[in-house]
């Protein structure tokens, strides 16, 4: 508990720094670099001022007003579906691919493909996706994605979810298929091949429980890929989700609330994703 | 080392050296000048007179077509490849040179750095592209300054940023290496510090460091390619609202993506000639990667029983 609000404490200078910064430096004609903490004071003042006022204050859009309050909440849960969505497809590919389906050729052959691609930046890989599915519409007729923010079926959220899903699915498959592979090469693996355990239980019993801890400092790493992605997805794709708020039009109290509802979001799926994995434990390895 | 590792790297070599080149002496090699415009205009082609219509698409003219402007796009990536290749090289060593430094410091002192081990685990979640953004979106959107000098501070800045993840592998390794034997000998043989760190940490390094290179090349031209994205190019933007252009001022490579990203649909070419160059230099480096570590881990391979 402590030790959570110590982070608070850290996470929300750390805040004000970074958003504040396009105002802190800046350069004026003359090549100068100029640092203006003056210019950076009053906007962190006036915001405070906001929040006491009890209002997340106001920011503008194609020159109209609008409180931040009214559109948090829409933009936070298009972006909390998407993300935990694209999560949880990543971590159930990566566990049944790099665990359960080890002895399939077929998967292997599939994993290789996915290594090579893998080499491939994500944010050209999210480009190329898209290009893909407007080619596959002009040849096929068949809509796979819609830009337009106002439609409401699910093609609004499928098509976000499975690109940003690449990225993290990506790497974890490749991370638990390295585990795997020198877990899987230990004694007691193999002695409970020799028992004659069979090949499913040995994977569940043996190999997932010990894989597992590296695989949860692994789900943080590629949290923070679908996160840098998500950034990209949502600009490409026109979706208004919380990272709207930060690189829209610049302006600083609205940052500042982008990123702090962005890392209380990825705090909660952290501990959503925990939880499942946990019940999933509970549930069929310790019964 | 098999054989597959060697031709990976090899062939990954061969696309490097061949990028340095193009680096080098690309201005002196590009088919045009960088100022040389393409006008529309009628011209006499075979006897008939044509209509010469910009954008330009590719023919043996202008082999990757021309921009918006009419400038050739083959002359824009020969004049930014510098810029993509110099900057990402320059920013992998400094990382190495300065995270070796601190890891193997880190890594060799006597009691564990919590303090530095707890930044080193925040960090690694930071998307680095976003502290970049928005300190270097107040200096290299229609900056007065050379793209020179806006490439030097993008250098220092993601040089400064990527410490830390160097400085956890390299921390890593060298407390791993400090428990081997031999390092107790030399260390009760009365070896100092600095002959600890030459002849006994550093050699067993060696290989994890050149392969740390060109990872993080690969790491950089990523980062510099998530930038495009946002039409933050490195050695500047020029921006222009009403209707909203973003131009590299460099021609650096992820610039142009970034820049051409919305011709996609009318004029494909401007966008698949930045990205194949892109993607070549990323392969290159890749192979290289691929072909290190099959050399490097043939050794120590293990198949799993199950």
């Amino acid at each position: 508990m402590l030790r959570i609000l110590k982070q608070t404490l850290f996470i929300i200078p750390l805040i004000f720094l970074v958003a504040g910064l396009p105002t802190l430096v800046r350069i004026t004609e003359e090549q100068f670099v100029i640092f203006s903490p003056s210019s950076f004071v009053v906007d962190v003042s006036m915001f405070i001022s906001d929040l006491l006022d009890g209002s997340l204050g106001t920011y503008y859009l194609n020159h109209q007003e609008r409180e931040i309050t009214d559109d948090l909440w829409p933009f936070a849960w298009q972006s909390f579906i998407v993300l935990i969505s694209s999560m949880l497809f990543a971590i159930v590919t990566s566990l049944i691919a790099g665990i359960f389906l080890q002895r399939w050729k077929i998967a292997n052959a599939i994993k290789r493909l996915l290594d090579m691609i893998s080499i491939v930046p994500d944010f050209v890989i999210i480009l190329m996706v898209t290009l893909l599915s407007v080619f596959m519409y002009k040849s096929t007729g068949l809509q796979l994605i819609t830009l337009s923010p106002l439609k409401t079926d699910l093609s609004k959220y499928w098509f976000p979810i499975f690109t940003l899903s690449v990225g993290p699915t990506l790497y974890l498959i490749r991370l638990v298929d390295i585990k795997y592979r020198q877990i899987g090469a230990e004694d007691y693996v193999r002695t409970a091949v020799a028992k004659g355990m069979g090949s499913f239980h040995v994977q569940l019993h043996h190999l997932y429980k010990n894989i597992k801890p590296y695989f949860m400092a692994d789900i943080k790493k590629a949290l923070s890929i679908a996160v840098a992605n998500l950034f990209i997805v949502e600009y490409l794709l026109n979706i208004s989700g919380v990272t709207r708020l930060i690189f829209g039009h610049y302006q600083f109290g609205l940052t500042v609330i982008g990123f702090a509802t962005l890392i209380l979001m990825i705090g909660i799926v952290y501990s959503i994703i925990a939880g499942i994995l946990y019940l999933f434990e509970r549930g069929f390895i310790y019964e | 080392m098999n054989k597959r590792g060697s031709i990976s790297l090899w062939t990954g070599c061969v696309i490097v050296a061949f990028l340095l080149v193009i680096a080098v002496f690309g201005p002196k090699l590009a088919p045009y000048d960088i100022t040389f415009q393409l006008k529309a205009g009628t011209e006499i082609i075979d006897g008939k007179s044509q209509y010469v219509k910009i954008p330009y698409p590719p023919d043996e003219k202008h082999l990757l077509g021309t921009d918006r402007w009419g400038y050739d796009m083959l002359t824009r990536l020969m004049y930014g490849a510098r810029y993509t290749i110099f900057a990402t090289i320059a920013i992998a060593f400094f990382r190495l040179l300065i995270g070796t430094a601190v890891g193997l410091t880190i890594g060799l002192a006597e009691r564990k750095q919590a303090w530095w081990i707890s930044l080193e685990n925040t960090w690694s979640y930071v998307p680095i592209f976003i502290p970049i953004y928005f300190m270097l979106i107040g200096i290299s959107m229609n900056s007065p300054l050379e793209p020179f000098q806006l490439t030097v501070i993008f250098v220092v800045l993601a040089t400064l940023l990527g410490i830390p993840s160097i400085v956890s592998s390299v921390r890593q390794k060298t407390e791993q290496v400090k428990q081997l034997p031999f390092i107790t000998a030399a260390i009760s043989l009365g070896a100092g510090r600095e002959h600890l760190i030459l002849r006994h940490v550093l050699p067993q390094l060696k290989e994890q460091l050149l392969l740390l290179f060109v990872s993080e090349i690969i790491v950089v031209m990523a980062l510099m390619g998530q930038l495009g994205i946002f039409d933050l190019f490195i050695g500047g933007t020029i921006a222009e609202n009403d209707p909203d252009i973003f131009i590299s001022a460099s021609n650096e490579w992820a610039g142009l993506i970034g820049q051409s990203r919305t011709s996609i649909q009318f004029y494909a070419w401007m966008f698949y000639g930045p990205l194949g160059a892109f993607i070549l230099a990323i392969l290159g480096f890749s192979l290289i990667v691929n072909g290190l570590k099959r050399k490097y881990e043939t050794a120590y391979n293990q198949s799993p029983y199950v």
